[in-house]
């Protein structure tokens, strides 16, 4: 055996430790789940701190941790701060055990918030993403709005209002409920595919535990100019974390066009930047591929930015010079109650 | 939580048509460049939740696939990948000849480990090279980086292996 069959048969060894095929499709259903379910909703640049400091009562302040060596880990953020504040409303005094806040996000109209919605998951695993998730949301936004068919929709009572509680094929559990005089308000949870029952429990305690909170969030970026086709739609933005570092979203949808804007300490361009053509974005380096609507601008405003949308003709670099990243988020909520 | 469930589903079919033609492949190249099964597993994972969010422009390209591997390779060297690369090599020990009664069997072993431990770019490289069977030239392309990049990466990756390899005389491509 030769030298290089040597080193191809070592590669095989390698190769051949890999996971069943199977597994990892059911880990990437999984994963895609949960990943819709993290970008769908909010994600909102969270000032708790700033909530705090007025007093509100916003997320308690300790980070969570467990004996099994799973953790929220410190996010690094900035000052956080933005130009509209978002009301949270209610928090639930019920979670299960262990969950901590890791999305916060708002649906923006113009100068308004149509919807607020916070995630909480258990904390990260060192061996894989939490497929595991509880959402609260207050307010409703049809654009950004699309129910999957319910495979089974009961009635349910919260606090006297009716409420309906939904399960899909494709798992989870959607619980609506409209107290009077208040927004809609709904809550999703994504627990455990092979137990609806649980899912559907989950979703009524929490939702029949919920108290009023005056606490707060600010929203740091905004869209500046925008190509007709999305200007005036509102949008949804959303800040969470992947690893140990945060991650701001922007997305604007017209139902048939999307834009988003992606923005990370470190973020990775999906695409070949190699072929695509070098840009300054001011002065800062970016690439555009023109072919596949996409611009990836390096350390624009102490952060990497992804532009992306589905239709021709738009004029990514003028909507990444226009787009205000706003400050450096504050990241202090991450993990805490 | 629900926004825009369907369309961000992309096209269901002919993604899952791609799936269950490439997955058993994109598996095994995943975990063969990544040098662990795990990691590989979640590198690929990865990069295919995020094939399927825009798998609508993906599959208009002419190889769908190589876009495809590209992405796992550029989610391997990610920055925060690195960490959790350095980290596993700090503490990855050199496994000990197994006294099994064949001496071919523990210098296999002793040249997986190597490979495992070996930085990414230069496992990506040696993987690239010899498993796929990919010119330099190709590599250099694949990885967006000079000639002389990927040659020097594999002379490094060659260097380390050679610490068992070197009574095969081991010899560059």
């Amino acid at each position: 055996m030769t030298d290089v069959d040597e080193i191809r048969a070592a590669i095989a060894a390698i190769a051949d430790e890999a996971h069943p095929p199977l597994r990892v499709r059911a880990a990437i259903d999984a994963r895609t789940r949960h990943h819709k379910q993290r970008r769908l909703l909010l994600r909102a640049a969270g000032t708790l701190a700033a909530a705090a400091a007025t007093g509100a009562g916003g997320v308690a302040a300790y980070r969570l941790r467990r004996p099994d060596g799973t953790v929220f880990p410190e996010i690094t953020g900035g000052p956080g701060g933005g130009w509209l504040q978002v009301a949270l409303r209610w928090r639930p005094d019920w979670l299960p055990e262990g969950y901590g806040v890791t999305t916060l996000g708002a649906v923006v109209d113009g100068t308004s918030v149509v919807a607020a919605e916070r995630v909480w998951t258990p904390p990260q695993r060192l061996d894989g993403p939490n497929l595991a998730s509880v959402a609260l949301q207050s307010g409703w936004s049809d654009t950004y709005a699309q129910i999957p068919t319910a495979a089974r929709t009961d009635r349910v009572d919260i606090g006297g209002v009716p409420g309906e509680l939904s399960s899909f094929d494709t798992g989870g559990v959607l619980l609506i409920w409209q107290p009077a005089g208040q927004p809609r308000l709904s809550v999703s949870v994504g627990v455990d595919d092979l137990d609806a029952e649980r899912e559907r429990d989950i979703a009524v305690r929490v939702a029949r535990s919920l108290r009023p909170d005056p606490g707060t969030f600010a929203v740091g970026p905004r869209p500046g100019s925008l190509p007709d086709v999305f200007a005036g739609q509102p949008w949804v933005y959303t800040l969470s974390a992947h690893g140990t570092m945060w991650t701001q979203s922007v997305l604007i949808s017209n139902g048939d066009a999307d834009l988003d804007v992606w923005a990370s300490p470190d973020v990775r361009p999906l695409y070949d930047i190699g072929g695509s053509q070098p840009i300054d974005i001011d002065g800062a380096r970016a690439w555009l591929d023109v072919q596949n609507h996409q611009l990836f601008v390096e350390q624009l405003d102490d952060r990497d930015v992804e532009v992306h949308t589905t239709i021709d003709g738009v004029d990514l670099p003028q909507v990444a010079r226009a787009f205000d990243l706003g400050p450096v988020p504050d990241m202090t909520w991450y993990g805490s109650r | 939580m629900w926004l825009r469930e369907s369309r961000m589903r992309g096209d269901p079919l002919i993604f899952e048509e791609f799936l269950a033609a490439r997955l058993p492949a994109l598996t095994r190249y995943a975990t063969a460049l990544a040098g662990d099964p795990d990691t590989g597993a979640d590198v690929l994972q990865d990069v295919l939740v995020k094939v399927q969010l825009r798998w609508s422009r993906i599959a208009a390209l002419d190889q769908p696939e190589t876009y495809v591997r590209r992405m796992v390779i550029n989610e391997l060297i990610s920055a925060r990948r690195q960490i959790a690369a350095r980290l596993r090599r700090e503490s990855a020990h050199l496994a000990a000849p197994v006294a099994d009664g064949t001496e071919q069997r523990a210098d296999r072993d002793a040249l997986v480990q190597l490979i495992r431990a070996l930085p990414s770019r230069q496992r990506i490289v040696i993987v690239l090279r010899y498993f796929e069977d990919m010119a330099d030239a190709d590599i250099a392309a694949l990885l967006g980086c000079s000639l002389g990049t990927v040659r020097s990466q594999a002379s490094r990756a060659l260097a380390t292996l050679r610490g068992i390899a070197a009574p095969l005389s081991m010899e560059e491509r």
